[in-house]
């Protein structure tokens, strides 16, 4: 059964649709890279699943908990002063219960998202003050700190290093392997091959969705510079 | 007679207790407000509402109406007005802070001189006045600001996700609207009760400068809370000292007591910058 499923969903902005028709299901343990030029549609089509857009048609049928779903955003606007700790900002994706509520087991979680995510030793550190690198681990371990099914990543690697973003891949891959389920928009073709196992091509609409094997025998996939 | 045994003897006068009990509830509350309103660059929303408050308090004295029953609600409708524009980009949210508060002032000086003869009353509004908190305000500002309080002490963690990433909050089901209208409600509340103390011109001062103090050296969202409050109800206590003491108007003397916290916080991070490269020197 799938986790989430889009049928024929048409997305926009005051009524003004910049994806249309989109179709295609997510199952457990499915690592989904959507790929597509800029001004495509991808991050409207995030915003879709995540429920900060509405749908002007079709039908997205999610069977997970809102709060179960892990976000990163393509771009955190964080003021540079902005005070926050680590620890800070990976609790703040627990939005049930006041502040005393269940105080032991957020902490619990808040830890074991951090040592996934290699940040364990930054929890007390101002969040403005890391490297780029360790800002975005940080934001993936509050993505996945609330005990996230699905995770969904805006281009987590876009500004990062070949060896920030090989840690970035490496915690996807683990997370995957925990039964997280992740849907990742990128532009990094080589690594998308690697750990993905199902592509979605997007063009203002779905043009491709399937695995990685059939995703290299199409037109996007050599247009995107693939040699097969 | 020295300053203290001159202040033990005016805190002998119920007005002075009410005064002190009051603008420690409004000093705490608007630090906390100042906090969330200042990282959510908000901060001139506190400016504007002030002067709708003087406007709505110009109104209900001119009916002999109980000020703070006309004012809350006016300024708790603006607020939720001008937090909605500030958020919605199509709108300049400082250009509808400018409209809303000119035309507040205005409308509060007009009808103070169509009406006549409370002047006195209103220009008490304007700058504040430490004797100006009756009995009957007493309780009503303590039940309020205690609920401010309460707001932000249960909601901590969902007033730092809001001002963190509202999109965020937003995208994991946090209750963006409803904790916006909450903060609205709050920032009303306070600036209405800390009106008569503080005075329209001053009251932004103490939303804003203790959270900027705070956060010169503090680096954590629950520190610069602590941090802030303590500055804020600690300015106060010394501003009203001074003020009562030497005779000097209460808003201004504690505005001028958190300018002064400010520079000092301010030359501690300078100090602590310079420590840590010459450090970072050798």
């Amino acid at each position: 059964m799938s986790l989430l499923t889009l049928d024929s969903v048409t997305l926009g902005y005051d009524g003004i649709p910049t994806v249309k028709n989109v179709s295609f299901s997510v199952d457990k343990g499915d690592f989904i890279s959507v790929l597509g030029k800029n001004g495509t549609g991808k991050s409207t089509l995030i915003k879709g699943i995540l429920g900060l857009l509405s749908p002007i048609s079709g039908n997205i049928d999610c069977k997970i908990e809102r709060r179960k779903i892990g976000y990163l955003p393509q771009k955190c606007y964080v003021a540079p002063f902005f005070p926050a700790t680590v620890e800070e900002v990976i609790e703040s994706s627990i939005v049930q219960g006041f502040f005393f509520s269940d105080r032991k087991q957020r902490k619990k979680d808040v830890l074991g998202a951090a040592e996934l995510c290699n940040v364990e030793g930054l929890l007390k550190m101002p969040f403005c003050g890391l490297s780029v690198g360790q800002q975005q681990r940080a934001l993936i371990a509050r993505a996945i700190c609330a005990g996230a099914e699905l995770i969904i990543l805006d281009e987590p690697i876009a500004s990062l290093d070949a060896i920030a973003a090989g840690e970035i891949y490496d915690i996807l891959d683990e997370m995957r392997q925990c039964g997280s389920s992740i849907i990742m928009i990128s532009h990094d073709l080589p690594n998308a091959m690697k750990f993905s196992n199902k592509i979605l091509h997007m063009d203002h609409t779905s043009e491709f969705f399937g695995s990685v094997e059939e995703y290299k025998v199409t037109r996007f996939y050599s247009e995107w510079g693939g040699i097969e | 007679m020295n300053a203290f045994s001159k202040f033990s003897e005016l805190i002998q006068y119920g007005y002075m207790q009410r005064a002190i009990i009051v603008g420690t509830l409004v000093s705490l509350c608007s630090s906390l407000l100042g906090v969330t309103l200042v990282l959510k660059k908000f901060s001139m929303i506190g400016d504007g509402l002030s002067h709708v408050g003087y406007g709505a308090v110009a109104i209900a004295l001119c009916f002999s109406v109980a000020p703070l029953k006309i004012a809350i609600p006016l300024v708790l409708v603006s607020a939720f007005f001008l937090l909605k524009i500030s958020e919605n980009s199509k709108f300049s949210g400082d250009s509808a802070i400018a409209v809303i508060s000119s035309a507040s002032l205005a409308i509060g000086v007009a009808v103070n001189s169509l009406s006549g003869g409370t002047s006195a009353n209103i220009n008490s509004y304007m700058f504040g006045t430490i004797m100006s908190i009756g009995k009957d305000d007493l309780v009503l500002s303590i039940v309020m600001l205690s609920i401010v309080i309460s707001l932000f002490i249960f909601g901590f963690r969902h007033i730092f996700a809001i001002s963190f990433d509202e999109n965020y909050y937003r995208a994991v089901g946090g209750k963006a609207e409803l904790m916006n209208v909450l903060i609205a409600g709050a920032t009303a509340i306070t600036i209405v009760t800390g009106l008569k103390i503080m005075g329209a011109m001053l009251i932004s001062g103490l939303i804003v400068f203790p959270a900027l103090s705070a956060m010169q050296n503090i680096k954590s969202y629950k520190g610069v809370f602590i941090v802030s409050g303590t500055f804020s109800v600690l300015a106060f206590l010394l501003g009203i000292f001074i003020s009562s003491v030497f005779d000097m108007p209460t808003g201004a003397s504690i505005v001028i007591v958190n300018v002064a916290v400010f520079i000092v916080s301010y030359l501690v991070k300078l100090i602590r910058f310079g420590i840590r490269n010459a450090k970072a020197k050798v």
